[in-house]
């Protein structure tokens, strides 16, 4: 069963989604529990976990974006596919880290499209956390708080980008890469993993992360190592 | 072997020649072959035997008369010598299918490097042998055979392989003639300098001329490199200049197609507007409704923030409908605004007729469906473009690709459970 909320003040156009929605669901064997709000403003008040939200940007009073912030606000990882009109461009989503985008009139093809890549996507996101053996204990450690993972001598270093100090751990970096095999990190030096997700900017030869951090490119890696970072970044919405 | 080349002088240079084959080989083995090479490559086994028997009767009889040292620079070693070399593009348009030019080019730097090698073991034999008058060759087989694979190498590293890779033909014809007309005056020099380190005896003067003829070969390659790298470059900028002045003004036709089409359509729906408008008339307003909502998907008007990007998507965008595809966009103008325009036209309008192709051939009609989004994402312009693909499914990118390695971007294209996908990132 996935839960899904739909923000649409057209009832015609909800009614129209609705019934893409079911026949995917019918087609590919997944039921779906849609919940309709009328408005952004409905919506914010609600505080319940989903598994999809399609939002249509243009809502009366909160706009679709506004809300979609207010959503981020509580929920950072729900896939979030906007729903707009082929005359609006330059839509902003990608400031509230949507996944997609659809444009009326929403037609099968196109629901179906991105339905798959919602499917895709909650498949994936079964990876959020990792277990790191430390002397004290084991300690989990949510991917979207560590912004890279270094070797240097003999010891791995974790840096989190709400701790001060990186954590330093006995390993090798081949065994942290296939630890965190199917997340969102790069190898962009024979020494140094990256957390695609929590890149600021990419100047040159070097990355700057989220907490200020820099990491550089070896020559040898760059370029696989930017194809994947230009399917990550460029690929999500 | 040396004992073997004491007794027959004209074996050496028989073995001279063999070693000029080896960097002409290396500067023409990738061009094509010519059909029906077994019966060329006997003509020139034949004609090299001969050559070969020439030399080693002619020299071995000079040596006779005049002694060995003095067989090098005879008139009849020398004349034998620059025929074969003048033959040399001869041979190697015997057996490759190239231009005379390319043939000329081969030949000349196949030799200036096969005389580098030479001359630096002439080199290399007087600095370990200062008081001796012979040449290397007879007593140093084998530290011979080993310093000419070490230049060999070395010089295929440096000039041969990058030279080769960028293809032959392109360097600037008007200075090879002046450049063959050196390498004789090389070769000359070479025996002569021969001829008077045998004749004299060994010295310093002996010693700078042969430095200088090592430095000479070495620039003489430097100067081949050149001639045809720069020359390959200077192909490719022209090309590349003369695909942008076809890009712009292809942009700028389509920019004057789009406002042909925006205004007709515009003036079109203002007309059936004003039909149903009219009270009284007897017209069908349901037809009409239909025809206003159709007119609506060909108005191509886009609105990005940017005139180009506008421009490329409004006509894209009817290319698409009319292939049965949809495309949905979702674009930040300003992203591409640093993107000259013919620049943007080939990267957008390239990118969105390759995967259209793609998306055309899909067998589910609903499912033709294409998603472009443009947005600014870690400082870098980002574009993606998305469509149900089958796995196998092929793209040219490669006109895309030069706009984006001129920009110093990135460009990745993924094929994921039935979706193709292309991936762009711009440096802004």
């Amino acid at each position: 069963m996935i839960r899904v909320l739909m923000i649409e003040d057209d009832p015609a156009q909800a009614d129209a989604m609705r019934a893409l929605l079911t026949r995917y669901g019918d087609e590919r064997n997944v039921r779906f529990d849609v919940t309709h709000l009328l408005s952004a403003l409905e919506a914010s008040t609600i505080h319940e976990r989903f598994e999809l939200v399609l939002m249509d940007i243009d809502l009366p009073g909160m706009s679709g974006l506004e809300a979609a912030r207010e959503l981020r606000s509580w929920d950072e990882r729900v896939p979030l596919i906007f729903v707009t009109n082929l005359a609006q461009y330059a839509v902003r989503g990608y400031e509230v880290d949507a996944l997609d985008f659809l444009v009326k009139p929403v037609t099968y093809g196109s629901m179906s499209v991105r339905l798959d890549k919602v499917m895709r996507v909650l498949a994936r996101e079964s990876v959020s956390a990792i277990t790191l053996n430390l002397r004290e204990g084991p300690m989990v450690i949510y991917l979207s708080e560590l912004v890279s993972v270094e070797v240097a001598g003999h010891g791995l270093f974790y840096r989190l980008r709400t701790e001060a100090e990186p954590i330093r751990v006995r390993g090798t970096l081949a065994s942290a890469e296939d630890q965190l095999s199917g997340a969102a990190f790069v190898r962009v030096s024979k020494s140094c993993l990256a957390n695609m997700a929590l890149i600021r900017k990419i100047d040159g030869n070097r990355l700057v992360m989220i907490d200020g951090s820099e990491l550089w490119f070896s020559r040898a890696r760059k370029k696989p190592a930017m194809e994947r970072i230009a399917r990550h970044l460029a690929g999500r919405m | 072997m040396g004992g073997l080349l004491r007794a027959y002088p004209g074996i050496g240079y028989v073995m001279t020649i063999a070693t000029v084959y080896v960097p002409v080989w290396l500067f023409v083995r990738r061009m094509p072959a010519r059909e029906k090479l077994a019966p060329r490559l006997a003509l020139l086994g034949a004609v090299h035997a001969v050559i070969a028997a020439a030399l080693v009767v002619g020299v071995d009889a000079s040596a006779a008369v005049a002694g060995p040292i003095e067989a090098y620079g005879s008139a009849a070693t020398i004349i034998t010598l620059l025929a074969f070399y003048a033959a040399l593009p001869a041979f190697v348009l015997l057996v490759y299918d190239c231009s005379p030019w390319d043939a000329i080019i081969c030949a000349a730097a196949g030799y200036t490097t096969q005389n580098l090698a030479s001359s630096t073991i002439e080199l290399l034999h007087m600095l370990s042998h200062p008081a001796s008058t012979a040449v290397s060759g007879t007593d140093e087989f084998a530290s011979g055979i080993a310093v000419y694979a070490l230049v060999y190498l070395i010089c295929h590293r440096l000039f041969i392989d990058r030279a080769s890779r960028a293809g032959l033909g392109h360097g600037s014809r008007r200075y090879v003639i002046p450049m063959v007309a050196v390498l004789l005056v090389v070769i000359y020099f070479d025996t002569r300098v021969k001829l008077a380190v045998g004749v004299a005896g060994p010295g310093p003067l002996a010693l700078s001329l042969r430095v200088v003829h090592v430095a000479t070969c070495a620039f003489m390659l430097y100067a081949e490199y050149q001639i045809v790298y720069v020359g390959h470059l200077a192909a490719d900028v022209a090309a590349e200049r003369e695909l942008r002045a076809e890009e712009e003004r292809m942009w700028q036709l389509s920019q004057r197609n789009v406002d042909a089409i925006n205004a007709r359509v515009h003036d079109m729906r203002h007309a059936v507007t004003r039909t149903l408008a009219a009270s009284g008339a007897d017209i069908d307003r349901e037809t009409l409704a239909e025809v206003v909502r159709e007119i609506r998907v060909y108005d191509a008007s886009v609105r990005t923030g940017n005139a180009v990007l506008d421009t490329v998507l409004s006509e894209k965008g009817l290319v698409c409908e009319r292939s049965g595809v949809q495309l949905a966009v979702i674009a930040e103008g300003a992203t591409l605004g640093f993107l000259m325009p013919a620049d943007l036209f080939s990267l957008i309008g390239g990118l969105i007729d390759q995967v259209a192709a793609v998306a055309v051939a899909y067998p589910d009609p609903e499912r033709r469906c294409i998603a472009l989004s443009v947005r600014t994402v870690a400082g870098m312009a980002a574009l993606h473009l998305d469509c149900p693909a089958a796995c196998d499914a092929v793209l040219d990118l490669e006109p895309v690709m030069m706009v984006v390695e001129r920009c110093g971007g990135t460009l990745a294209s993924s094929c994921d459970s039935g979706m193709l996908a292309v991936d762009v990132l711009l440096p802004r």
